[in-house]
């Protein structure tokens, strides 16, 4: 089931996919030892990934604890470095940059984090919140302009201008993540990961936040891979899904198909365990 | 497990070997003390100096004098000597140590009986009188300076100079051996004055910490159970909330076992505080030298012994 | 014909009320509910944040009274009311007749005692047997529910399990008394998925094999739908809808009730492009909406919802099942049938308003 986009790109990259990961993988270290920190053993918490993001689909990434889903986010968006492996972000090598490429190619991709409480600075208000992205890359300098580019943001999740001089302590999980959602979206990224944007949300604000993001992504074209260990949520949003398990995707498939016919023991169990499957 | 102890033992080992180094360099690079000439004595001629310097080998480099100083301190315990009181710093400070001791732990059984149950009770009944009146007796006693304190106890209740004449005043301390009763109530005045302050941090630390763990989930789940509220405090509230504060109290131990140098000058107390005061009075290099290497020792192995225990009380630090 | 009309119900619950004073002003966290529970059998309470369910499952354990709570009503345990009990008589029944379990066994099991010594201890509280003995019934007791090795892990501290493992230790504590009533509190929010659907099948068969009657407070309708057989939905402190779960969940008749169901998404049924989800948040227990506490968020509202207080009222035709809402029956089963058949809230209004009168003012 194909996505709308919001307008026709020209873009001549526009049927090749946006992310292209090729076995990549990271290792932790446990550190042993009485004096050195030799490494007795290897955690292999994403051992081998490779999958692509198709231009303006939602891509789901499924699993429990400790798949690496959410490592997987981290390494794609270089937040962590990766042990091994390959990521092209349209057409490009991402994990050799550095520096200021490094820099201009993260206004690309933005990310909104699961826990609305601790992801947004409580000693700024929610328009310094907002408008960081255009103070580190040098954006909108003017003052008025940043306000009113920042009043837009609001306004486009849901939230009024006079929202703009408030505290994250006096809004609501749902209006934080609405505020994590407008910070994502100030650098006009290609690429939207969202690492369990619902989970820590109360069931009926849920659907409003996942509604909103169904919406942006109509009218901006963005490219989104949600992470959730919700099955339901994923079916609803996706219009592919993998299934991790330790460090390891062990299927990928069209939503349909993943739902209805899953192939592998794993992702049977998975479906077959949510709490009123069977009801 | 065992692998934690021994790197916590050598790493102590390693801190004390740095410790003496840098002392030993700080020493030599003061510009005043130039031990050849103090030894001498005054109006000595040059040429007795000069020998003097030869004995005590300060004409060889730098690097040798360090080298000969750690391997007399690690090998022989060789502290130095002491020209002006006339004796090895090694037999003096034996001789001074007992004294410290006995003050210290003496004051350490009076701050944390008076200290932990005040604070277990503030924390219990918050904001209450008791717990208003409490904390603020803690606040005077942490500001009070302990020689002013000192001063004033004797002034109220010393034999010779106070008002009410309960106790023994300053400069009547006997050894335990020598004469028990004494001991004991020379010591009692000076216990009060250096427990003080520090019940009064107890008392807040306990508090703070007992407040903390009694918000915690598992107190929630230890009510549920059934059990009286006595257990579900103590053996569960308690429990937990005084593992930051043992961290602590091996600290102040350590540091005060190396001389509480402030009470020991006002009560008269022939301590190892009270050695460092004197020397550094006298300017006499080798016990000063002395007193802080010992410092340094009782403060690393009392890190040391909290890092065991610590690990012995807490069980998820035995894994890090 | 009701069973419980057979048998009197093990707990029952008559008009409770808990607040709170606070700075802020008096937080309402339970404001009028009445429910049974009988034995040997599930209830779901369910509720989003603020609905008051787990201050009433706490205060079914009379764990709210230190808190200050102004608590009236009258919970019957066997036909004694807890709320009339001294705290010592209701120490004696804590962790005794009644047990609770809490939704992060993480925190919830004390990090310094292992997982034999906690039991030990709860045994102990209640009963006079000896350490020896009771280290046995603890090891037998984490082989009850489902745990491997129960002689290894009796002796392992809450950090050294893993999550399915850490709350199945805790429900092998409470279970060590041998309770009737066993409250969960959230018990499988913090757990995944395939370790959610063993703990929800353990207490299932605990509760068989136990004769054990289980309240079990959640957000998750799912979980209600696998092991409630009777459900109540509260809504800002009071209960909205009760009833046998199969057919609340099959023929909800509360507007919130339909307003969760349309705004989960599902494994299963038609993915539709848009959740419809209940505009608005829930409401502060400090200042709430007068009247119907749902109606500022209520499609289908009217003026008076406002200054009345629905009352839990049975369906028609379905004894069991209650519900408090000031629409009428006729006109709640029209809107339903709209909504089951796809329209939109306000699609479902506009239908079934087109040809009726307007109500008396």
């Amino acid at each position: 089931m194909s996505t709308h986009v919001a307008e026709e790109k020209q873009d001549p990259r526009a049927d090749e996919p946006l992310v292209e990961v090729r076995d990549l993988v990271k290792h932790f270290h446990a550190a042993g030892g009485i004096f050195t920190r030799r490494k007795r053993g290897v955690v292999r918490a994403v051992d081998g990934v490779s999958f692509d993001v198709l231009r303006g689909e939602t891509l789901g990434i499924v699993g429990e604890t400790g798949c690496g889903k959410s490592t997987t986010a981290r390494l794609i968006m270089r937040l962590l470095d990766a042990s091994g492996g390959e990521v092209r972000f349209d057409g490009q090598d991402l994990l050799g940059l550095s520096g200021a490429r490094l820099k201009a190619a993260r206004c690309d991709l933005q990310m909104i984090f699961q826990d609305p409480y601790s992801s947004l600075n409580p000693r700024k208000t929610v328009g310094a919140i907002v408008a960081e992205p255009f103070a580190i890359h040098d954006l909108h300098r003017d003052r008025a302009e940043r306000r009113s580019a920042v009043c837009e943001l609001l306004d486009t999740v849901g939230l009024s201008p006079e929202h703009y001089n408030r505290y994250p302590h006096e809004f609501s999980g749902g209006q934080r993540q609405r505020i994590g959602v407008a910070r994502a979206l100030a650098l006009k990224p290609k690429l939207l990961i969202a690492d369990e944007p619902v989970s820590a949300l109360d069931v009926s604000i849920q659907a409003q936040v996942l509604n909103l993001l169904s919406e942006l992504q109509d009218r901006f074209g963005l490219t989104i891979v949600l992470i959730s260990h919700d099955l339901s949520v994923v079916r609803h949003m996706c219009d592919r899904v993998a299934v991790m398990r330790l460090g390891k995707i062990v299927e990928l498939a069209p939503n349909d198909a993943l739902y209805s016919s899953p192939e592998h023991p794993y992702t049977r169990e998975l479906l077959a365990a949510v709490p009123g499957a069977r009801s | 497990m065992t692998g934690y102890i021994v790197r916590r033992i050598l790493w102590g080992v390693v801190l004390l070997v740095l410790v003496s180094a840098l002392t030993f360099v700080l020493f030599r690079i003061l510009p005043t003390a130039e031990p050849a000439r103090l030894r001498a004595g005054r109006g000595a001629s040059p040429a007795t100096i000069a020998a003097l310097r030869r004995d005590l080998g300060l004409n060889k480099p730098l690097v040798v004098q360090l080298w000969l100083y750690m391997k007399n301190l690690f090998l022989h315990f060789e502290l130095g000597y002491s020209y002006h009181s006339n004796a090895s710093v090694r037999s003096l400070i034996f001789e001074r140590l007992p004294a410290t001791v006995s003050l210290t732990l003496g004051a350490a059984v009076v701050w944390l009986a008076v200290g932990l149950p005040v604070g277990i009770v503030s924390a219990l009944r918050r904001r209450s009188r008791l717990d208003r009146a409490s904390m603020g007796v803690a606040l005077v006693l942490v500001s009070a300076p302990e020689y002013w304190l000192g001063l004033i106890v004797l002034y109220l209740f010393a034999a010779d100079i106070g008002q009410v004449k309960v106790f023994p005043g300053s400069g009547s301390y006997a050894g335990l051996t020598s004469d028990p009763w004494k001991w004991l109530t020379s010591l009692l005045l000076p216990w009060l004055v250096l427990a003080a302050s520090f019940a009064a941090v107890y008392a807040r630390l306990m508090r703070s910490s007992l407040i903390e763990t009694m918000g915690e989930d598992y107190i929630r789940t230890a009510r549920a159970k059934g059990l009286t509220e006595r257990r579900v405090v103590m053996r569960h509230g308690v429990r937990a909330a005084i593992n930051p504060i043992m961290t602590i109290f091996a600290l102040d131990v350590g540091t005060l076992l190396g001389g509480a140098i402030l009470v020991e000058t006002v009560f008269d107390i022939p301590g190892i505080g009270r050695l460092s005061y004197d020397a550094i009075t006298h300017a006499d290099f080798p016990i000063i030298q002395g007193t802080v290497l010992l410092v340094a020792l009782f403060i690393v192995v009392a890190n040391i012994l909290v890092d065991i225990a610590y690990a012995y009380v807490d069980p998820r630090v035995r894994y890090s | 014909m009701t069973e419980a009309s057979l048998n009197e119900p093990l707990l029952r619950v008559e008009d409770l009320r808990v607040e709170f004073p606070t700075e802020d002003g008096v937080v309402h966290a339970v404001d009028g509910i009445s429910y049974d529970v009988r034995a040997a059998s599930t209830l779901g309470i369910v509720g989003e944040s603020g609905s008051g369910k787990t201050v009433a499952a706490l205060t079914a354990m009379g764990l709210t009274r230190r808190a200050g709570a102004r608590i009236s009503g009258r919970i019957l345990f066997e036909g004694r009311d807890l709320l009339a009990l001294s705290e010592e008589e209701m120490r004696r029944l804590r962790g005794n007749e009644i047990a609770m379990i809490f939704q992060d066994p993480l925190s919830s099991l004390h990090p310094l005692y292992t997982v034999g010594a906690q039991i030990v201890e709860a045994i102990r509280a209640h009963r006079d047997v000896s350490k020896a003995q009771c280290r046995a019934r603890a090891i037998e007791l984490l082989e009850l529910v489902g745990m491997r090795e129960p002689d290894r892990r009796v002796d392992e501290y809450p950090h050294e399990l893993s999550g399915g493992m850490r709350q199945r230790a805790m429900i092998a504590m409470a279970l060590a008394n041998e309770p009737r009533l066993l409250i969960a509190d959230e018990p499988t929010t913090a757990l995944d998925v395939t370790v959610q659907a063993q703990v929800l099948a353990l207490l299932e068969r605990l509760r068989r094999e136990l004769s054990m009657a289980i309240v079990i407070v959640t957000h998750d309708l799912g979980v209600v739908a696998d092991i409630a057989a009777d459900v109540a939905v509260m809504y800002a402190g009071r209960i909205v809808e009760s009833g046998p779960a199969a057919r609340l969940l099959s023929a909800p008749e509360h507007p919130y009730t339909w307003g969760l169901l349309r705004s989960i998404p599902t494994l299963t049924g038609p993915r539709a492009r848009r959740l419809e989800p209940i505009p608005g948040s829930p409401p502060s227990l400090i200042e709430r909406p007068s009247g119907c506490h749902f109606h500022p968020r209520c499609p289908y509202a009217q003026p008076d919802h406002a200054r009345i207080d629905p009352r839990l009222e049975p369906v028609p035709g379905e004894p069991d099942h209650r519900v408090a809402c000031l629409l009428e029956p006729p006109l709640r089963h029209d809107l339903w049938a709209q909504l089951r058949a796809g329209g939109t809230a306000a699609q479902a209004l506009s239908a079934t308003t087109a040809g009726v009168p307007e109500a008396p003012a």
